[in-house]
């Protein structure tokens, strides 16, 4: 039986997919059952002190699995990672709020150290409790305006804001133009790599992002690294291995905000390329917004079934650009001459 | 005549669409018209038909009197566009009723723009 229907929205009122309720139940927080909501993730109510909790978990869901766990001595599990920690910063939204949140969960001792000195830790120095989980954590900001004429230089800016604020961590600027200029990477690069000894980069992709990125770089050939844009890995030439992991892609922006706001962050925002029209990554990220708004599910869906993604064939190799799985028969793809010429 | 008087606070960038000022003092009269009319002077509103100020309302009267530009980027089909969190009170609006939370003296609206980028 062939169906009549049309399946346009702007006629048929029943085409269109029937919105639920902004939250369930009841307006008490859903954590502690006690407390007043103050926030709606995914129609589940959250207060403000049970807040922080939720997120905490997630990040530590997502980033712990990766940091190799000590031989446990004691019946508190600890961790210990084998390399150190980098963490990449843009000034937005996501990375403001990850470099807080690493610095809260993992680094708070530190600070502590800093203002009354070794002797006061509790347990003193030598305490599990008080070992931090990687030696050194650092966070690298790269300038990318020699790339786009008319955009500000703004490594002063974001070194002031880091070094304000997160006074635990080391700060390294760079340029995007240095990973073109082999002479740098002999004078500087190498050392700074051996230097910093991470086997972690975290960046502050949130899961409205993740979801964006996925759509987007589907929608223009992408599909093949579609498990990249979640996790990433580099074997260098010494066999070690770099993971890029994004420990906010259970994190929606709207979380990420609530946490900016209530935590008084300064977010200085990502700059927009000059120049740049309105492309599929844009009409991207204003469609999956709308969903975050209107179906909050459905971004963690589009997530969730892209993870479960594989090719069905073997790389060939990376791509010399951004070093992602190159898929065969790619260069097959050429330009067909137009025929009137 | 009973006015409401309002504290509204922009973050995320938003504040750039209002001259630049992250926090503004409003007075709105406590009925407003139902369709949302910001022209309507509050004196002349025998004969139309009224509401509660609410949310909904706040929305146009920002729009049409202290956006500076690009209203596309503040609201969409009556309600703020996507991307832009309201807070009541430091409450999500969505416990609220969103654009029908009916405004009361002294409250605290937060509008916040989430497209910051990652």
């Amino acid at each position: 039986m062939v169906s009549e229907s049309c399946g346009n929205p702007s006629v048929e009122v029943e085409a269109t997919m029937s919105r639920r309720p902004k939250y369930d139940k009841s307006k008490i927080c859903i954590k502690c059952k006690v407390n007043n909501g103050a926030i709606v993730v995914r129609h589940a109510v959250y207060c403000k002190e049970c807040f922080p909790a939720l997120l905490s978990s997630k990040v530590k869901r997502i980033l712990e699995p990766h940091i190799n766990p000590k031989p446990e001595s004691s019946r508190k599990k600890s961790l210990k990672a084998s390399g150190n920690l980098l963490v990449g910063f843009s000034g937005g939204l996501g990375s403001t709020t990850l470099l807080d949140l690493i610095s809260r969960i993992y680094l708070s001792n530190r600070m502590e150290i800093k203002e009354e000195g070794v002797a006061k830790l509790r347990g003193g120095k030598g305490h599990p409790r008080n070992e931090p989980v990687w030696e050194k954590v650092t966070v690298c900001y790269v300038e990318i305006a020699a790339g786009f004429s008319g955009m500000t230089d703004r490594t002063e800016t974001i070194q002031q804001l880091v070094q304000e604020n997160f006074e635990a961590l080391d700060f390294i600027p760079l340029r995007i133009e240095n990973a073109f200029d082999p002479a740098w990477w002999d004078r500087v690069g190498g050392k700074l790599t051996s230097d910093m000894n991470a086997d972690l980069i975290n960046d502050g992709t949130s899961l409205t992002s993740l979801s964006i990125n996925l759509i987007s770089s589907i929608a223009q050939g992408g599909g093949f690294s579609v498990r990249e844009e979640a996790q990433e890995e580099w074997k260098s030439d010494s066999m070690e291995t770099v993971r890029l992991i994004r420990p906010l892609q259970e994190i929606t922006m709207k979380e990420c905000s609530m946490w900016a706001w209530w935590n008084n962050l300064r977010v200085l925002g990502k700059q927009r390329h000059p120049g740049v029209k309105q492309g599929i990554g844009a009409l991207t990220k204003d469609f999956i917004v709308g969903l975050e708004r209107d179906y909050p599910s459905t971004v963690s869906t589009i997530a969730r079934t892209c993870a479960k993604l594989a090719p069905r064939v073997g790389a060939l190799g990376s791509c010399i650009l951004c070093e992602r799985p190159l898929q065969p028969g790619v260069q097959e793809w050429i330009r067909l001459p137009c025929c009137n010429r | 005549m009973t006015t409401i008087s309002l504290q509204v606070e922009f973050g995320g960038g938003l504040e750039l669409l209002f001259s630049n000022r992250k926090r503004h003092t409003l007075t709105l009269p406590s009925m407003v018209p139902f369709d949302n009319n910001t022209k309507v002077l509050p004196d002349a509103l025998s004969g139309v038909e009224t509401k509660p100020a609410d949310i909904e309302y706040l929305l146009y009267h920002l729009r049409d009197h202290l956006l500076q530009e690009r209203p596309e980027l503040f609201m969409e089909y009556k309600t703020v566009r996507p991307g832009i969190l309201v807070l009541v009170n430091n409450t999500d609006w969505e416990l609220e009723g969103e654009g029908e939370y009916v405004l009361q003296n002294n409250d605290e609206i937060v509008f916040i723009s989430t497209l910051h980028g990652g």
